[in-house]
């Protein structure tokens, strides 16, 4: 190569994500079987966009890249985070991936081998980890509380708080607003102490049957909280039981999601350089 | 991995939801920012998504956010949520307003996101979005998450 030509790229190379080098993508958009009834027009629909796009697998050693040619100069849409999504989850659920954080690409295809799968310690470290996510997979728990359940509950057992509570309801604004904004910082450091206090506990009893648990998402405003567990496949069962009987704890102030196999993307974040 | 162990997992009348993954917000959720991060070449440009993850972690003004949380417990009735002395729907109809007034500023970034995706269906048309579009559409008028 000459000198460098700062033309605009015609074309660039997404990386969804490094699997093994043995992976097959030709079944990528074939169904799983154990789709339910209820849940299969969606999935086909996913698994048409997923063979009709051109992925390829680029090979190094006993690792490679899934990657598919796009056009640089267009910006991401919506629909390429879907695909981003579905196309790494589809990976997941046939043989371990190291999900690679949507919006990467590099300018030329060999760059994927020559810059990410062939660097020295990069490479080794990928391989590693691929073997260690082999036959585990992420979950995903959400808490949605119920705002009102979860506040008659502060009320009825914080008394500074039913106090100003009776005192702030039947003066107007103006008259109310310190104590409104007492009452409101009350309140809120409640809700902060309940969110703590339900996640510390949900990642340890739902952690004893996961490798790995993190709290991924939380907002105090909108009560929830979201925890990532990595999960291998012989707990998968006793980690499902251990989730229903905390759905059934939680069930009168929230409502609680269990998503999941889903790609591991809580837990590959440290493999960086 | 085997995805065949599903078996069971879907106890039907469980407390515990298994939603599939689905929207915009889901998507958002789960792997936006996510995932290895390597130097590539180009980080390929995020314009309209990029802006939904601003919005996402708006964070509002704490004095607002207590006079929210004080509005939502002073509007709470207690007496209906024993089920006791009044018919059903009165509690239902209370949590159901008490809900629309303590969302706020986070309500109008679901909306933005969720609202955003109903409107396109064909996601064509989000080629170039622009914040002024994605904060109008917020105007929407259900709430509560997009999937079932």
């Amino acid at each position: 190569m000459a000198e460098p030509i700062m033309t605009e790229p015609e074309q660039a190379w997404r990386v969804y994500g490094i699997v093994p080098a043995d992976a097959e993508l030709a079944d990528l958009g074939a169904p799983i079987d154990s789709h339910e009834s209820a849940e299969v027009d969606q999935a086909d629909q996913e698994l048409v966009e997923l063979r009709e796009r051109d992925l390829e697998l680029l090979r190094h050693g006993s690792i490679a890249a899934v990657v598919e040619a796009i056009d640089p100069t267009r910006p991401a849409r919506r629909r390429d985070l879907m695909a981003h999504s579905s196309v790494v989850n589809a990976l997941a659920a046939r043989g371990p991936v190291i999900p690679i954080a949507f919006g990467s690409a590099f300018i030329e295809r060999e760059q994927v081998v020559d810059e990410l799968l062939a660097v020295p310690g990069t490479a080794e470290a990928l391989a590693l980890r691929l073997e260690e996510l082999r036959g585990r997979a992420q979950f995903q728990i959400r808490v949605r509380y119920l705002m009102d359940e979860l506040l008659a509950r502060i009320v009825a057992t914080d008394s500074e708080i039913s106090q100003l509570r009776d005192r702030t309801r039947n003066l107007s604004e103006v008259e109310s607003y310190d104590a409104r904004v007492r009452l409101g910082e009350l309140v809120s450091h409640a809700v902060d102490r309940r969110l703590s206090d339900d996640s510390e506990s949900l990642l340890n009893a739902l952690g004893s049957k996961a490798e790995d648990a993190v709290l991924s998402t939380r907002s105090d405003a909108r009560p929830s909280l979201g925890l990532a567990f990595l999960v291998a496949d012989h707990d998968r069962a006793d980690f499902e039981a251990i989730a229903e009987k905390i759905a059934e704890e939680l069930q009168d102030v929230a409502v609680v999601e269990l998503l999941g196999p889903l790609a591991p993307f809580d837990f590959v974040a440290d493999l960086t350089r | 991995m085997t995805v065949t162990t599903q078996q069971s997992g879907r106890a039907e009348g469980g407390y515990l939801q298994r939603p599939r993954p689905s929207g915009l917000a889901d998507v958002v959720e789960l792997i936006l920012d996510k995932g290895l991060v390597i130097d590539a070449y180009v980080r390929v440009s995020l314009v309209g998504i990029e802006i939904l993850t601003v919005d996402l972690r708006v964070v509002i003004a704490s004095v607002d956010t207590y006079l929210k949380f004080a509005e939502a417990t002073n509007r709470l009735d207690l007496y209906a949520k024993g089920g006791k002395d009044l018919p059903e729907m009165v509690g239902d109809m209370t949590e159901a307003g008490a809900k629309g007034k303590t969302g706020g500023a986070i309500e109008g970034v679901k909306k933005a996101v969720t609202g955003n995706r109903r409107k396109n269906n064909d996601d064509d048309e989000d080629e170039q979005p622009s914040r002024t579009r994605s904060r109008s559409s917020s105007g929407g008028s259900s709430s509560g998450h997009s999937h079932e």
